[in-house]
């Protein structure tokens, strides 16, 4: 019984682990540590489904951990490495809107606010489950702070961080809020899949396609080397 | 046999997907395109003229009268931009804008995204639904990106931002209506026609909630301001062929699940205030829209705009929620697809012929009536019949909406007439400003002959809203009143 009890708190750990992570991926402008970073949220993703797994009895959430492992601690961060080594851009140095700190002034305001929203609407749970219903808040609240990862990144890449941990945070509240059939999770995770390799690939077809339309130009002596140049 | 007729769609689907992948000949890949939309439209006239075989449930897909309606649309609007793009595309590879090693990746995307498409209308459930729309989106952003220049890599990741975020708030909603049917019905369940039974009897806050993240994600996906701002970026970037699709069949995407989710929250107490919330926002989406559209040069962000302003328009009417404002929404819908597509197909011969060889720059147009006689006129009847002239079927949609909301409060009428005149003046000004240019002499662009394949889609499609506007085809009105019925609204007209 005592590991049992013991499971909840950590559960509540990981959660605020979550949170953590979600605040670096806000303030970090070096690139592979972005990355790394993301594979880590993932991984605290992976320990919570199995933790909430042990709770529960359900073996599909042993299921949602092992595809979550495969694709976004391994899969997606390696093939996102790999990209970044293409486009050999190391550091993501500018923001729009927000800086570092607003972000995160901005992403605790967010969290109380979904605090108030959830605690009016998810009654039951909050009397139900405190567990549950923390675990939910936080779901949103990394989504919420993934969505401003997206708003004040400027690269692509980095905005490609920002939406797939926002999809970390919809899996979070999935997980707590209710149990969705396997097989809706696993083609979420197919459709993650393409919008990374396409968005990622469009990125790299960003800085090369420069570069071939001004050939293109240069072909057809509609502007000359030095107007290309400058 | 009704599993055997839409078993077909997948079926098809691979075929071509094969024979496209071993073709090397790209007018036969094009030939193949073509096919695929046509078998797809006929699918569909097959399942509309037999509608005693589907009545019955079935696993992978369901049939109604509203997504056949919308399917209908969709595969006429493929099936015209498939045999427009023979041509368009014939021309941007000789004019060196498209390379030829992505051909195939434009023929296959294009296939897809149909396919994305059918699967989203027939999807049974919620989920389902997400997924396929979400696949749209990936699908439509790669054609956008499909001519490699920078701006359309920014637009198409703009426009994979913008619907893909959004569409990540509908998936909370998603997961809230799925735990709202588990509480009712202890199994959880996100088919469609379970959760409009179960709506009633749900907690109508929670619901109230789910509905409204859903509508964020669904909003996006058909361009509703404030999540509009791709929607310009991606038409006016992508080839004709291409933007015609996007605005005629992809943003009804968006549109039916809103209208889904609206009829799912009609059977519960906060009708009204949800109501509200989409007429306001229906507004406010026609306001910005048709205030762009005053200030716009280019013909493609100008008609990109004009869809903003319908699908503000359609909002309005889901808003309204009476039967008869569904229909003529529904009406609405196969209308503004209709002209619209016809409108880009004519907008994609002007671009052709006046396409700036500086990168970034607006098309300059001159002489339009003595170099493009056929364009210019099929682009000024698609204008009138986009703002809503008589024997044009947009005029009798926006009549009928209009009374409609009447009866709510007459102030939404009196806008909505100021804001489309507004967008008729923003047209014609347009249509002025570009007929009135003249090119001094020897400084004309070369004449671009316009391939039959890109003139008759046009034709047809003008042809085909003429005949919408002055007749009704026996059965069609009993069809719509059903697919309002599908919505779950009322008992029709």
């Amino acid at each position: 019984m005592t590991e049992i009890g013991v499971i909840p708190s950590l559960l509540r750990i990981c959660l605020i682990l979550v949170l953590i992570s979600a605040a670096c991926l806000l303030t970090t402008r070096n690139l592979s540590s972005l990355v790394r970073t993301y594979a880590l949220q993932s991984l605290i993703l992976v320990a919570i489904a199995i933790l909430l797994g042990v709770i529960e009895q359900k073996n599909i959430l042993l299921l949602i951990a092992g595809i979550t492992l495969a694709s976004k601690v391994i899969g997606i961060p390696w093939f996102i490495t790999v990209i970044q080594k293409r486009i050999r851009i190391q550091q993501d140095l500018k923001f729009s809107y927000l800086q570092p700190g607003g972000a995160l002034v901005v992403s605790i305001l967010l969290i109380l606010l979904v605090y108030l929203c959830f605690s009016r609407v998810l009654h039951d749970l909050v009397t139900q489950n405190s567990l549950f219903f923390l675990g939910s808040i936080i779901g949103v609240s990394l989504m919420l702070m993934g969505l401003i990862a997206i708003f004040s990144r400027q690269l692509a890449i980095t905005k490609v961080i920002g939406y797939l941990s926002m999809e970390n945070g919809v899996l979070l509240f999935g997980l707590f809020v209710t149990e969705l059939p396997f097989i809706t999770e696993f083609v979420i995770m197919v459709d993650l899949i393409i919008l990374v390799l396409l968005t990622t690939i469009l990125t790299v077809g960003m800085d090369s396609s420069i570069d071939a339309y001004m050939n293109r130009l240069k072909e057809f002596h509609l502007w000359s080397e030095e107007e290309v140049q400058a | 046999m009704t599993i055997l007729l839409t078993m077909l769609y997948p079926v098809v689907t691979v075929l071509i997907l094969l024979l496209q992948a071993v073709q090397h000949s790209h007018r036969l890949m094009s030939l193949l395109g073509v096919l695929h939309s046509a078998a797809t439209l006929l699918i569909t006239i097959l399942l509309v003229v037999t509608p005693d075989t589907w009545k019955g449930g079935e696993p992978l897909f369901m049939i109604d009268h509203l997504n056949l309606l919308l399917m209908l649309v969709t595969g006429l609007i493929f099936t015209c931009a498939s045999i427009y793009a023979v041509g368009y595309i014939d021309g941007l590879v000789r004019a060196g804008e498209l390379n030829r090693r992505s051909l195939r990746i434009f023929y296959i995307g294009f296939s897809l995204l149909l396919f994305a498409t059918t699967m989203a209308y027939f999807a049974p459930n919620v989920a389902q639904y997400w997924i396929f729309a979400e696949l749209t989106t990936v699908f439509s952003a790669l054609l956008v990106a499909i001519l490699a220049v920078k701006e359309n890599i920014d637009a198409s990741l703009k426009y994979i931002f913008v619907c893909s975020t959004s569409m990540l708030f509908s998936f909370i909603g998603v997961i809230f209506l799925f735990e709202l049917v588990r509480q009712k019905t202890g199994t959880g369940s996100l088919d469609w026609q379970m959760i409009l039974a179960n709506a009633s009897t749900c907690d109508s806050g929670m619901l109230g909630i789910a509905c409204i993240f859903c509508f964020i994600g669904f909003a996006a996906k058909s361009g509703i301001v404030p999540l509009h701002t791709w929607l310009p970026e991606a038409h006016a970037k992508a080839p004709s062929a291409v933007s015609a699709v996007l605005s005629g069949a992809i943003l009804n995407v968006g549109m039916y699940g809103i209208i889904r989710i609206a009829g799912i929250v009609h059977q519960t107490t906060i009708a009204t205030q949800i109501s509200l919330l989409l007429i306001i926002f229906g507004m406010i989406t026609m306001s910005v829209a048709c205030f762009s559209m005053l200030k716009q040069t280019g013909t493609k962000r100008l008609i990109a705009f004009s869809s903003i302003e319908n699908m503000g328009f359609l909002l309005l009417a889901s808003g309204i929620g009476t039967p008869v404002a569904l229909f003529w929404m529904l009406y609405h819908m196969m209308g503004h697809s209709v002209v619209k597509a016809g409108l880009f197909f004519s907008a994609g011969i002007i671009h052709r012929q006046y396409k700036s060889h500086i990168p970034g720059a607006e098309d300059e147009i001159g002489d339009l009536f003595r170099m493009q006689p056929f364009a210019a006129a099929a682009f000024i009847i698609g204008s009138v019949a986009i703002i809503g002239t008589p024997l044009f079927p947009l005029f009798l949609s926006k009549f009928g909406i209009l009374l409609q909301a009447g009866n709510l409060s007459l102030y939404i009428p009196l806008l909505a007439l100021l804001l489309f005149a507004l967008a008729g003046v923003a047209m014609f000004r347009f249509i002025l400003a570009i007929m009135g240019r003249t090119f001094a002499d020897g400084e004309a662009p070369v004449q671009y002959i316009v391939p039959m394949w890109m003139k008759a889609p046009v034709v047809f499609l003008l042809a085909l809203s003429v005949l919408m506007g002055i007749m009704m085809v026996p059965g069609e009105e009993a069809f719509f009143s059903a697919a309002v019925h599908d919505i779950g609204i009322g008992g029709g007209l």
